[in-house]
């Protein structure tokens, strides 16, 4: 009986233990700015704008920094941009938002019409807060490429050549023996092609996977995503697919006209690689990771600045093998 | 039988045997003596002897069970103990400790070793526990002196160790002696328990999530055990990770067969044993990736007594353990671990008429460890170590006076395994001070080092893939220093308390680098870090009744470029009671009930809106940003309290020529919401385990 009572006591006891007590995952907010900045490289000093955004950390009421509808742009601050050695102000700027739900209809940034950065300028961000607060940040464009084909194709891309045995892909590779710090590639090969609607020609281009996979319900595309890797390799029945989609159930294949492929090679400098790696990564469904270290360059706050070079080359398509699919080609 | 109690009656000599069964009691004056053998749940044996001046007389003593009853949940007795014995930091754990705490729904050794002050966990989803601020691969698991590598089962929800094979379990939290190497935080020595010597004897078991027998008898000129364990029922484990689908299946399997044939040789024993254990987590959905984790131990044991009063133990073992991820269609990299180890390790035990002993030995271990991974990108890493790690030790204890007890040793490493070896030698010594009959006062110190690690990352709350690897090349391998002081009051009969005070700094642990941005960084760098705290332990432990108590008081925390910070199994406070009550007629009740601080987390010190570039869409640089958690300073903050009560209630009964007992128990009884953590997407609180109610079956024929 003593046991019981005992027990019905300490039962007692847990329950008011049990109750919930207030628990909040945040601490209080303090002042912290974010600098964003993505450079394209290019040859030939093409004038183009440069867009920053500036903006102040945030605090919601919850968890979802969705309902924020209170821009947290930073307006009136001082920002200079330098090539090298040449310095150029951005102004501040409004245009419209892509995304009008949270802030309205407009959006501000930063902004100044400057010549594209060439392979290897030094590129170099000081953005002065009205508070007195300096985030700076600086990068390096990456170097332009060289591709280097795995087959010659003396008339053009066709997936009817004499394979070696074991190999069923057509492989492109960059590589220059260069140490490259870790930057990421993400290459695309797009076929582009027209079609005739009456008189008209109409442009379009279709992506090219890497690969197909079998999976229960058929055949599953693969691109190729970001990676260190300086090659990349597209099989020969993915070209074939990609080539018969174009049409896919269009009984009037000649109305279609192909004539090449453009392989696309974004260089990612050493900035935009660590942040993307570190955004990056494939758990397993089971593991649970709580933090994540998102990589920032900017010195005085968070952010990114970087800068990327898209590398280009066309390949002409074998007139033969275009027109095995009823195609034109031209 | 490990720890039985032997003592000449009418003397104030004694002895306890050691872990696998051997005494020696020194200096008994010629005469005519009676020994007296003892041991819970076994009758008493009276052996009468003449000790005649300069020999050394040997018993072998062979000791029947009693009751059967008494195995499945009894208050423990008295346990013989030397009151000089410098044990600071040790505990040992029997068979029925085990029983003893509820067993939720199915009983574990680990969890039970979470029972003892600084000894937790951080989270119910794993029986992985954390030793006064050391990480989990800190702590070494011993099977029958073969290393056992991945001891859980089911992303660590239990330990793969079936109680019903344990004798005892010898667990160091600290200050452990030189025979003892290779981790920096603690050693758990499980020995099992030899098979039945005077009968047949078989138990099967049942509980939601496995069914297991046992099997056991004798053999000639000596036993054998064998236990099996296999889940049948995945769905319970669905309660452990939120309703997440869980096709989990395993198993263990063990056997031991223990010889002493005199016609070979009378002052030989062998013990042949085996472990094999295996998981799967199988997955119909081929875009859902599979697991698979195996042990396999093999060993030999052979204890000889030389020409007494020198015992020595030959222990050769071949343990291996191997894990993959295979990701079929899923997006999951693929990922595979293998390890192996051949030990042979040669121990002596040599006792003095002081009652001094010496203990020395030579421990070889060749290790090699192949571990094959794909980052993100797709570039495929092969890692793959081996080497020999050869080392020796000595350790003199001095026992020739009653109230003071010290033992000084040293571990030499001839051999490393790793390119940085730490140290060369190793230190140890621990010291007991018989204050008054009724206090010691202890102390004990040490140097110990690590080189083989697994690749976890403390982030990650759960993680089924956990690859075992020597220290990388690149680093130093870590070393610690334990200090610790202590004292044992003994109040009454059944009623003691411990009180221990420990520091321990830590040098080059092996970290995840999260600065880790380009496929070139390292993966890893070492690290500095150091715990310290206070911990009691109050047993009271009168007939029908058994109650524990425990706080500990810790802090700890790592060193990661220039800043420090807790790591998430640091936990400040940690409360611990247990409380089994034999009600009679074959009722048995016990609870456990634990308290503890919340793990460390990283706070949300903001949001902002993160712009990325998309290479499928122009221009690269406007796309919709994407609103963003910022986080604070790393595990600043903690998560509330921790406290959980667990129940059960079990009924033994006899039903023809068969012992049942039938169990009830709740985990969480009043279904508390302890946090696990937030969902960084979400916001959505997940709790640990909530009201689970589980019942189970035992029938031993």
């Amino acid at each position: 009986m003593r046991s019981s009572i005992s027990l019905s006591l300490l039962l007692l006891v847990f329950s008011v233990i049990g109750c919930e007590e207030p628990f909040s995952p945040k601490v209080a907010l303090n002042d912290e700015y974010v600098l964003q900045c993505f450079v394209e490289g290019d040859f030939g000093r093409v004038v183009t704008p440069v867009n920053l955004l500036l903006a102040k950390v945030y605090d919601v009421e919850g968890l979802n920094p969705w309902l924020n509808t209170n821009d947290p742009s930073v307006l009136g601050a001082e920002v200079s941009f330098s090539i090298n050695e040449k310095a150029y102000s951005l102004a501040m700027a409004v245009r419209p938002s892509k995304d009008s739900t949270r802030y309205g209809p407009e959006e501000r940034y930063y902004v100044a019409r400057i010549p594209k950065p060439e392979p290897y300028n030094v590129l170099t961000v000081v953005a002065k807060l009205p508070t007195g607060k300096v985030l700076r940040a600086q990068t390096t464009v990456p170097k332009a490429r060289a591709f280097n084909s795995s087959y010659p194709f003396a008339r053009g891309i066709t997936t009817g050549v004499n394979l070696p045995p074991g190999t069923r892909d057509w492989t492109i590779d960059w590589e220059d023996y260069e140490p490259t710090e870790g930057h990421l590639f993400f290459p695309r090969l797009m076929i582009g092609y027209t079609k005739s609607v009456g008189d008209a020609e109409q442009g379009y281009t279709i992506t090219v996977p890497a690969r197909y996979i079998q999976s229960k319900d058929g055949p599953v595309p693969v691109y190729h995503t970001y990676s260190t890797q300086k090659f990349c390799s597209f099989d020969f029945p993915a070209i074939d697919s990609a080539m018969a989609s174009i049409s896919a159930d269009d009984p009037k294949k000649i109305s279609y006209a192909v004539s090449s492929a453009l392989l696309e090679v974004i260089e990612f400098d050493a900035p935009l690689s660590k942040y993307f790696s570190s955004m990056g990564g494939s758990l397993d469904p089971f593991s649970i990771r709580v933090n994540q270290t998102v990589y920032s360059n900017i010195n005085g706050g968070t952010g990114i600045f970087g800068s990327y070079f898209t590398n280009k080359a066309y390949f002409d398509f074998n007139p033969d093998y275009v027109r095995s699919f009823g195609y034109r080609y031209r | 039988m490990a720890y039985a109690n032997v003592v000449l009656r009418g003397t104030s000599l004694g002895a306890s045997t050691n872990s696998v069964g051997y005494f020696h009691i020194a200096s008994i004056p010629s005469g005519r003596y009676t020994l007296v053998v003892s041991y819970l749940g076994y009758h008493t044996q009276l052996i009468p002897l003449t000790i005649e001046g300069g020999k050394t007389v040997q018993v072998n003593i062979r000791l029947a069970p009693s009751v059967i009853e008494t195995q499945e949940m009894i208050v423990v007795g008295e346990r013989p103990e030397r009151l000089n014995e410098p044990d600071l930091g040790m505990q040992k754990i029997s068979a029925q400790d085990i029983a003893i705490v509820p067993p939720g729904v199915e009983p574990d050794i680990f969890r039970t070793l979470q029972m003892s002050p600084s000894v937790g966990a951080t989270s119910d989803i794993s029986a992985r526990y954390f030793v006064r601020g050391g990480g989990s691969d800190q702590n070494l698991v011993l099977l029958n002196g073969a290393t056992l590598y991945s001891p859980f089962h089911t992303l660590g929800i239990f330990s793969v160790v079936d109680p019903e094979m344990v004798s005892l379990l010898e667990f160091h939290k600290g200050g452990f002696p030189p025979s003892y190497g290779g981790r920096l935080s603690s050693i758990l020595n499980v020995v099992t328990r030899d098979g039945n010597r005077n009968e047949f004897h078989g138990v099967g078991s049942a509980s939601l999530l496995s069914g297991k027998v046992a099997v056991e008898g004798p053999i000639p000129s000596g036993s054998f055990l064998v236990t099996g364990r296999k889940s049948w029922y995945a769905d319970v484990m669905k309660k452990y990770l939120n309703n997440r689908d869980a096709p989990f299946d395993f198993y263990d399997f063990s056997w031991k067969i223990s010889s002493a044939e005199p016609s070979i040789d009378r002052n030989s024993r062998f013990a042949f044993h085996g472990f094999f254990s295996g998981d799967q987590v199988k997955n119909d959905d081929p875009f859902r990736e599979d697991y698979l984790v195996r042990n396999r131990i093999l060993g030999l044991n052979w204890h000889k007594i030389w020409s007494n009063p020198l015992y020595s133990i030959v222990s050769v073992s071949i343990s291996g353990f191997d894990a993959e991820v295979m990701p079929k269609l899923s997006p999951t990299k693929p990922r595979k671990n293998k390890l192996s180890d051949f030990t042979a390790d040669w121990d002596f035990t040599y006792v003095y008429d002081s009652r001094d002993e010496l203990n020395f030995g030579l421990q070889n271990k060749f290790l090699s460890t192949t571990l094959e991974l794909e980052n993100t990108f797709g570039n495929r890493i092969s890692f793959d170590q081996s080497g020999w790690d050869v080392n020796a030790y000595v350790d003199y204890r001095f026992y020739r006076w009653e109230s003071i007890g010290i033992t000084i040793g040293i571990r030499f490493k001839f051999e490393a395994i790793s390119e940085y070896r730490p140290l060369l030698y190793e230190p140890r010594a621990s010291f007991t001070y018989r204050m008054t009959p009724s206090i010691s006062l202890k102390a004990a110190f040490g140097w110990y080092s690590q080189e083989l690690l697994t690749l976890s990352d403390e982030n990650e709350l759960i993680s089924v893939f956990e690859p075992w690897i020597i220290t990388p090349t690149y680093l130093n391998s870590a070393q610690a220093t334990h200090l610790s002081l202590g004292a044992k009051v003994y109040w009454v009969d059944d009623c003691t308390t411990e009180f221990e005070v420990y520091y321990k700094p830590i040098r080059d642990l092996i970290d995840e680098n999260e600065e880790k941005f380009m496929a070139t960084d390292r993966d890893f760098i070492n690290v500095d870090g150091e715990s310290y705290g206070v911990e009691f332990l109050s047993q009271y432990e009168p007939q029908r009744l058994h109650m524990k108590f425990g706080y500990a008081l810790t802090w700890a925390h790592k060193m990661k470029d220039g800043v420090r910070y807790y790591p998430r199994y640091d936990a400040r406070h940690a409360v611990n009671a247990l409380m089994g009550v034999d009600l009679g007629s074959g009722w048995q009740a016990s609870a456990t009930w634990v308290l503890r601080s919340g793990m460390p987390f990283t706070p949300i010190a903001g949001f902002y809106d993160r712009v990325t570039v998309n290479p499928w869409s122009e221009p690269y640089d406007y796309v919709v940003p994407e609103a963003v958690t910022l986080w604070g300073k790393r595990n600043s903050s903690r998560l509330p309290y921790y406290h959980r009560l667990d129940l059960s209630l079990i009924k033994q009964f006899h039903l023809g020529g068969a012992a049942v007992a039938f169990g009830a128990n709740v985990v969480n009884a009043y279904d508390q919401k302890n946090i696990f953590y937030f969902n960084r997407d979400t916001g959505e609180e997940v709790y640990m385990l909530r009201i689970l109610p589980s019942v189970s079956l035992k029938v031993e024929l």
